[in-house]
């Protein structure tokens, strides 16, 4: 439950040593990189490596990457589970360097990219003779190839395509002129195609005629055969490209074999490229390099032994940071919180000096996810596909931790729903005795209930997060903002529901003056507390924080209410599972014969469609509490990530087990 | 009496009308844009059809009321008890809150999430915090749906 301490360091080694150092800090994922601001060296350490090759890997890379998503786009096997998690590739690291060594890629993605050019100059040659066929067809019975309508010395002849309903006008205005000839050869619904000879003296007006009732050329002089039998030779050779292109497909398909490889090899390069980018923070001498960085502090130990039991001198040091330079952050948690790490990620990482929020998210997330499905069925079905999808899906680091807060969450749901007796939506009448002796909550009959849970579960956890900023002023030595500003409401607030209580005729009328009691004298705290804050007049300040707790006041109602979405949502999911059961018992009663398989098939899709939606809802929901409810109260986030030089892959997982730190250092990473 | 009962039929198949038509809209602003994006990048399918399942909940909102509803005037099933004007007009009442505030929320989460997915056009690592912020707009249903849920506890008949 805490933001790992860092330590700024400079390591200085010999150029030879360069590559295998960077390689080494790589592998071990020890250095967050900084690059050095000008004028923080001496002029001894001026040049910067000329030989990058940044750009060069990474133009390898685009080309292995089109391949890849080319090969893609003919995989057949893809499942539907690949639809929401690209498909990756699990692999040893030894089995990993010795494939993308030794692989022969580059054969691959000239065969893919002739292929590809292969394919474009097939589809391109099948539409140039689809046109010619659409343009051949209307003239298909004619008798003579349309070559032969050739200029003659004194006539000219033209192929035309019009409207049909100008087909008489135009006639006529043509008959005006002498001599000109007109063949109606074929029409279909709109146009009709016609043939014309005419005197060339009259061009000019046979064109502005044509013109006039909407005609256009046709060229099909190129035809130099009967229309028929070039339409057939067309539907021919288009035929042969057609298998000529499956037999390409089929190249493609043999090809996808090598796509696992193709992978590695671009992880491959772009673990270089990483290299390569790291390169570019460091300076050099002639014969010595130096670059800085933030390190972990307990890494500090290990690190000197990796880098010093080389045969070649480094020396690392430790150094300050510069002016209004923060260390960068990594937070560190416990099993069972780690996996609600992406959430406070999500919202953003603590600033310097900040609280790590995750373990105050960890339980309430827990507990909140699981009061919005309460329904025990739902979370075994939950745990159940989680597993499965452990199992059967790899999924990187960060993709991990989401399935396990979905394990936790399953598990707080079928909490939820023993205490308040959901399963898959029966009725509580009809549940085994020995379930509804666990019941302690029926929601739907016991409406207020529910809804005070809630909203108490809401109370304690904005009182929290007052709390957690009390601990932040604090430790920050604020003392008097601490008490005036957090430690009264902290008094105030619990006073105040407890007054509404006893009111409300809960508790015995004693209760309520003790409440009025506690109010004064957290108001009391508030008032002397803040004569003591700094700066401005003790008047001024006192008005401050009392004026700012009124205004404040309607937030916390807001707030507090804002927790009924609990209960809102955890009856909707319960009342819709009863739906769903009284439609299947609908459906086995009417329906006959079939009505068992209705049912079935009712049961399993809609409960299956209930749990998806509200599981969804569930998590958004619950994160919208964290972040707008609770966060508000103590944290702002926005600190810099420490993103560690490391193997960032993009396909590959690597199947060594990693340590439960690296393991949080990669989900930060993407 | 029979005014009272088809009062309350009216409210519950308002609950579930009104909603309903909200999460349509939303869902077709919303599935529109995904579509956009979806023909360029198939990859982000799982992302795009979570964006666009999330005006859909209003709906359930709307039945969840509509079905208490039918509980509630015995429809479905039992006796149906003696339902007054004023009773059902009571019932009418407390289904507006989900009924207006379901049909209006989905439409704005609908565009709220259109717009998501031109974030995770540009974006990819902002999804959940485009899915947050189209949840935001939710809050009012939710609100809706827990005023009528207690409307309709408090009705006698």
């Amino acid at each position: 439950m805490s933001v790992v301490k860092m330590q700024k360091i400079r390591i200085i080694g010999l150029k030879e040593d360069k590559g295998a150092l960077i390689r080494q800090l790589q592998k071990a994922e020890f250095i967050h990189l900084k690059s050095f601001e000008e004028g923080a060296l001496d002029d001894y350490f001026s040049g910067h490596d000329p030989e990058n090759e940044a750009r060069h890997i990474s133009e390898k890379i685009t080309h292995i990457e089109s391949t890849i998503s080319f090969l893609e786009q003919f995989n057949e096997n893809k499942t539907l589970v690949e639809n929401f998690f690209p498909a990756r590739v699990e692999i040893d690291k030894q089995e990993f360097e010795k494939t993308a060594r030794n692989f022969n890629y580059e054969e691959i993605i000239k065969n893919t990219n002739d292929i590809k050019d292969k394919i474009f100059k097939i589809d391109d040659k099948i539409s140039s003779m689809h046109n010619d066929i659409a343009l051949l067809t209307p003239f298909k019975n004619l008798s003579w190839s349309p070559c032969q309508a050739k200029e003659t010395q004194n006539t000219n002849s033209l192929f035309l395509k019009g409207p049909k309903v100008k087909y008489i006008s135009l006639t006529e205005k043509l008959s005006e002129k002498s001599a000109t000839y007109v063949e109606n050869i074929s029409a279909d619904v709109d146009f009709a195609y016609l043939m014309l000879i005419y005197w060339k003296e009259n061009e000019g007006d046979i064109s502005s005629a044509l013109k006039e009732e909407g005609f256009e050329t046709l060229n099909l002089s190129l035809c130099d055969k009967l229309p028929s039998n070039a339409i057939d030779s067309y539907e021919k050779q288009i035929e042969s490209l057609l298998k000529e292109k499956e037999k390409l497909f089929k190249k493609i398909k043999q090809m996808l074999k090598c796509k696992d490889k193709l992978m590695m090899v671009h992880d491959w390069y772009l673990f270089g490229l990483q290299r390569e980018k790291a390169k570019e923070h460091l300076c050099e001498s002639e014969t010595t390099f130096v670059l800085q960085g933030w390190v972990r502090k307990d890494d500090m130990n290990k690190i000197k032994e990796t880098l010093q039991n080389k045969t070649h001198p480094t020396y690392i040091e430790n150094i300050d940071p510069d002016e209004g330079e923060f260390p960068p952050i990594e937070i560190k948690n416990p099993v069972l919180v780690r996996p609600f790490q992406p959430i406070t990620k999500l919202f953003g990482l603590p600033h310097f000096g900040e609280v790590d929020p995750s373990g105050f998210v960890a339980p309430f997330f827990f507990m909140f996810f699981g009061l919005c499905l309460t329904d025990a069925g739902y979370g075994i079905v939950l745990i159940t596909l989680t597993l499965l999808a452990m199992k059967k899906i790899k999924v990187g680091s960060q993709g991990k931790q989401f399935l396990r807060l979905f394990l936790l969450g399953g598990i707080a749901t079928i909490f939820w729903g023993i205490v308040t007796g959901g399963w898959f939506g029966i009725e509580i009448a009809e549940l085994p005795q020995v379930l509804k002796a666990l019941i302690i909550i029926n929601p739907l009959e016991n409406l207020m209930k529910f809804f005070i849970l809630a909203l108490s579960f809401g109370v304690v956890h904005i009182l929290l997060g007052i709390g957690i900023e009390m601990y932040e002023q604090l430790r920050s030595r604020n003392f008097a903002d601490a008490f005036a500003d957090q430690l009264s409401y902290l008094i105030i607030l619990p006073g105040a529901i407890l007054w509404i209580i006893s009111k409300q005729g809960f508790l015995s009328p004693k209760f309520s003056q003790a409440a009025l009691f506690i109010m004064i004298a957290g108001a009391g705290i508030m008032i002397v507390s803040s004569l003591f804050k700094k700066g401005r007049n003790p008047l001024l300040n006192v008005l401050i924080s009392l004026g700012g707790f009124i205004w404040k006041s309607k937030d916390f109602v807001g707030n507090i209410l804002s927790y009924s979405r609990l209960m809102a949502l955890g009856l909707a999911t319960s009342i819709i599972a009863l739906v769903i059961n009284i439609l299947a018992g609908i459906a086995l009663e009417q329906i006959p014969y079939l009505g068992i398989l209705a049912a079935l098939l009712i049961i399993i899709v809609g409960h299956l469609f209930n749990i998806a939606i509200n599981t969804l809802g569930a998590f958004v929901h619950t994160t919208r509490l964290q972040f707008v409810e609770f966060f508000s109260y103590f944290f702002q986030g926005g600190g810099e990530a420490f993103q560690p030089l490391a193997q960032e892959s993009k396909y590959i997982i690597s199947k060594v087990k990693r340590s439960a730190a690296s393991t949080g250092r990669r989900a930060e990473g993407r | 009496m029979d005014l009272g009962l088809g009062l309350s039929i009216a409210g519950g198949a308002l609950a579930v009308a009104l909603a309903g038509m909200g999460s349509a809209i939303g869902i077709g602003i919303a599935g529109e844009a995904a579509d956009g994006l979806l023909s360029e990048e198939p990859g982000k399918f799982g992302n795009l059809l979570i964006l666009v399942a999330l005006p859909g909940t209003q709906g359930i909102y709307g039945l969840v009321v509509g079905f208490l509803v039918m509980q509630k005037i015995g429809i479905m099933g039992g006796t149906i008890p003696d339902i007054s004007s004023y009773q059902g007009l009571q019932i009418l009442f407390a289904c507006l809150p989900i009924a207006l505030t379901g049909l209006i929320s989905a439409i704005h989460q609908g565009k709220v999430s259109a717009s998501g997915v031109g974030v995770i056009a540009k974006q990819p690592k902002a999804f959940m915090q485009a899915v947050i912020f189209a949840t935001l707009v939710e809050t009012y249903a939710l609100f809706g749906l827990v005023a009528s849920i207690f409307f309709l506890n408090g009705i006698s008949l």
